[in-house]
């Protein structure tokens, strides 16, 4: 795996990683109403950073493998714009319901809603670019019913769904939830690992290593163990262990997309490569500076002592 | 197929339509709140205040709703023309790619900015500080975006005719994106543009806020606004009108066919005169006013000076003559702009209060919506101009275009759903402020 896959995969993972805590909050917005507030409280940074992220990863998609455009243009059109307008809603109605009165539980049902429909969508659409699912010859179209019904779609999405409910129990620190979060983590990771192992390597060509996975799954089983043991530390250990979690999976798809295709025909040989690399050091250093000085203003540093009023 | 090309430029341009609003407020409205925050920090005056803090839930929601076109806009990119984005992937990503890092800086700096007001934090140094880099973001994103632009008017940075040849691509300079022969002065205008109508469409706010507001505190909380963004317009515009000429001007040498449509010269000629109005009828421009030389002087600097016309160029590369008739109007909402500009800046040196005339108010927020309308005229009557090519004289429109048919069903969606939550948009926008009081965020 060569140093710009490795960043397109990692990309991908911090990407998901950001958006899997987004579905978990959306699916507990809709049901515990008592956390609301905590969660909204952190919402409006996570989901800059998740919609950032996942434009960052379209810009580097297309510097990376120019050549897979074709195939995304003609199979995964439909699906994708399909997104996109879930996303319109979903943002449209977050910022909407950030400054709303009376209409805060109907917006963030709408917010909720979108954001679930968006995370099958592109559930559905990566399952199908990892397995070929639903694809049609010279993968100039998709059966999007096949590729939602496949098998391994299937785990997937339940696999998410419990483990973005865990993530985001962890993250919010839900004591009366502990029991639920960190029974979704394990049922969650197990799916994960049974489909990736056993659905997602009976399509693939390569001889599998299991070092990968297993690595996997105790990176996945250390992050749900700390959302049953420490619950302060639980949120940032479920983060980092959610994103290696599923750089690793990723790694057991390379080098195929699409089934069987070799991703490296579509990559791109033009000479970019170097200033991408160059690009996203400088870019990424900065950005991870600023990220820190946001989160230590933002939610480390005290708030100054009120000043005694002279009345009092 | 046909149905198809035409569904996906629909799309496109519907999706960049409304998108490029959001943008040009997007650029705008970080410099009106960094700017009411200086004046808040140099003179303590708690309107200045009150304008940022209200100014930046606008610029949040618009960020929000503007984060998600964008997106859209972004994966439209990568479907409906892949082809194109192909190329662009080889050749010319670089700017897209540095502006991914714009847009978190920009995203990373209004949460701050936004968390500061939440915590009250008297902080007004650390607050322009965010909200600079939160401007300077905006600015370098408008800016890059427009990069890929120029650089699909004039192509550069790989071997072009190797690729016409056999469609491989060799010889490729990266960086070569970043500064094509039309890049400058794309740049500038667009970002000039930007800031002028992003800020005209909130003059043209306060201005309605001031016909119909009575109570004394608001009213001078709202000219205090009307004088702040007014400078930055009237900036704004004269670089925006030196830009746009200069654009113009450039397409003599670097797009002449574009030129030669926009003008409406059908044939090659030295003193040649401009055209005002005019309608195309089969292939030829009627019914115009025309001013002996102007246009040779324009393009050239000189009366004798020869400027190109369209039948020296195969009719198969001529763009619609339609941009003629949008480049009429244009100059002429410019033209009423700058006069309107130009009187609001000789009442301000005379000490004569424009913004208590009603009169002025009106014609403000008419042109308000003229600056919108320019905006929109503006950028279709360029993109329409480079047509039938998405890259000039490299790639065709109908070659870069998925051809395949289930785009219409989802162009027709997508833009139902624009043409409903834009509207919406603004009115909860509106429902916010009814809800707030003024008082409030003077505190």
């Amino acid at each position: 795996m060569n140093a710009l896959a490795i960043l397109n995969y990692s990309i991908l993972a911090a990407f998901l990683s950001m958006f899997v805590l987004e579905v978990g909050i959306a699916m507990l917005m809709l049901f515990k109403d008592s956390y609301s507030a905590r969660m909204r409280r952190y919402l409006m940074p996570i989901w800059e950073l998740a919609g950032t992220t996942a434009v960052f990863y379209v810009v580097n998609l297309i510097a990376t493998y120019p050549g897979m455009l074709n195939v995304i243009g003609n199979a995964y059109m439909a699906p994708l714009l399909i997104a996109a307008l879930f996303l319109l809603l979903r943002n449209a109605f977050l910022s909407y319901s950030a400054y709303s009165g009376a209409e805060l539980k109907a917006y963030t049902a709408i917010y909720s809603l979108s954001t679930i429909a968006i995370a099958v969508i592109a559930l559905t659409v990566l399952s199908s670019a990892a397995t070929g699912s639903g694809l049609g010859p010279a993968l100039g179209s998709l059966d999007i019913a096949a590729a939602f019904l496949s098998p391994f779609n299937i785990v997937l999405i339940i696999g998410t769904v419990l483990v973005a409910l865990s993530f985001a129990i962890a993250a919010f620190e839900m004591d009366d939830l502990r029991g639920v979060g960190a029974g979704a983590a394990l049922f969650g990771i197990a799916l994960l690992l049974f489909g990736t192992y056993f659905l997602l390597g009976a399509v693939q060509l390569s001889g599998q290593s299991s070092l990968a996975r297993i690595a996997a799954a105790a990176a996945l089983a250390m992050a749900a163990l700390f959302c049953y043991k420490r619950k302060r530390v639980a949120k940032y250990a479920y983060a980092i262990l959610l994103f290696i979690g599923i750089l690793l999976l990723e790694a057991e798809q390379y080098p195929y997309v699409f089934g069987n295709v070799d991703i490296t025909s579509y990559a791109n040989n033009s000479g970019i490569a170097g200033y991408e690399l160059v690009i996203t050091a400088v870019g990424g250093l900065l950005l991870l500076a600023s990220v820190a000085y946001l989160v230590y203003s933002v939610y480390l540093k005290k708030e100054p002592a009120p000043i005694p009023s002279s009345k009092a | 197929m046909v149905g198809a090309v035409l569904a996906d430029r629909a799309l496109m341009g519907f999706s960049l339509g409304v998108h490029i609003i959001l943008a040009v407020i997007g650029i705008a409205l970080p410099l009106i709140i960094l700017l009411s925050e200086i004046m808040y920090a140099r003179t303590k005056d708690k309107a200045y205040r009150a304008l940022s803090k209200r100014l930046s839930t606008v610029l949040v929601i618009l960020f929000a709703v503007g984060t998600a076109s964008g997106t859209l806009v972004a994966l439209e990119l990568a479907v409906l023309w892949p082809k194109f984005m192909a190329l662009v992937g080889q050749v010319a990503i670089l700017p897209f790619y540095v502006e991914a890092f714009a847009f978190f800086g920009e995203a990373i700096f209004l949460s701050a900015f936004l968390y500061s007001y939440h915590r009250n934090m008297d902080n007004s140094r650390a607050r322009m500080l965010f909200m600079a880099i939160v401007a300077v973001c905006a600015a370098l994103s408008g800016a890059l975006i427009t990069m890929v632009n120029a650089f699909m008017n004039t192509p550069a940075g790989f071997d072009i005719q190797q690729y016409l040849l056999n469609g491989t691509i060799t010889d490729v300079h990266p960086l070569a994106a970043f500064n094509t022969p039309s890049t400058g002065i794309e740049v500038l205008h667009v970002l000039s543009t930007s800031y002028m109508v992003g800020a005209f469409l909130f003059l043209a706010y306060v201005c309605y806020r001031l016909l119909k507001e009575n109570d004394a505190l608001r009213r001078e909380y709202y000219r205090k606004a009307a004088r702040l963004i007014f400078w930055v317009v009237l900036i704004a515009t004269v670089i925006a009108v030196y830009s746009g000429i200069q654009s113009i001007a450039s397409m003599y040498y670097l797009q002449p066919e574009k030129f030669a449509a926009i003008e409406g010269d059908m044939i090659a000629q030295a003193y040649a005169p401009e055209y005002l109005g005019g309608i195309p009828v089969n292939g030829t421009l009627k019914y115009y006013i025309a001013i002996p030389g102007l246009q040779s002087i324009l393009a050239t600097g000189s009366p004798s000076g020869t400027v190109p016309g369209l039948e020296q160029y195969p009719q198969s590369t001529w763009p619609p003559l339609i941009v003629h008739t949008m480049f009429d109007p244009l100059v002429g909402s410019g033209f009423a702009i700058g006069a309107l500009l130009a009187l609001v800046l000789l009442m301000m040196v005379l000490k004569r209060r424009p913004f208590e005339s009603r009169l002025l108010l009106y014609l403000m927020i008419i042109a308000g919506m003229l600056s919108l309308f320019l905006l929109e005229d503006g950028w279709a009557m360029a993109e329409i101009g480079r047509q039938p090519w998405i890259i000039y004289n490299v790639m065709s429109v109908s070659d870069a275009a998925n051809a395949s048919p289930q785009v219409i069903p989802i162009a027709a969606a997508l833009m139902l759903f624009y043409a409903v939550i834009m509207p919406f948009t603004l009115l909860v926008l509106r429902r916010i402020f009814d809800g707030r009081q003024l008082e409030a965020d003077m505190r």
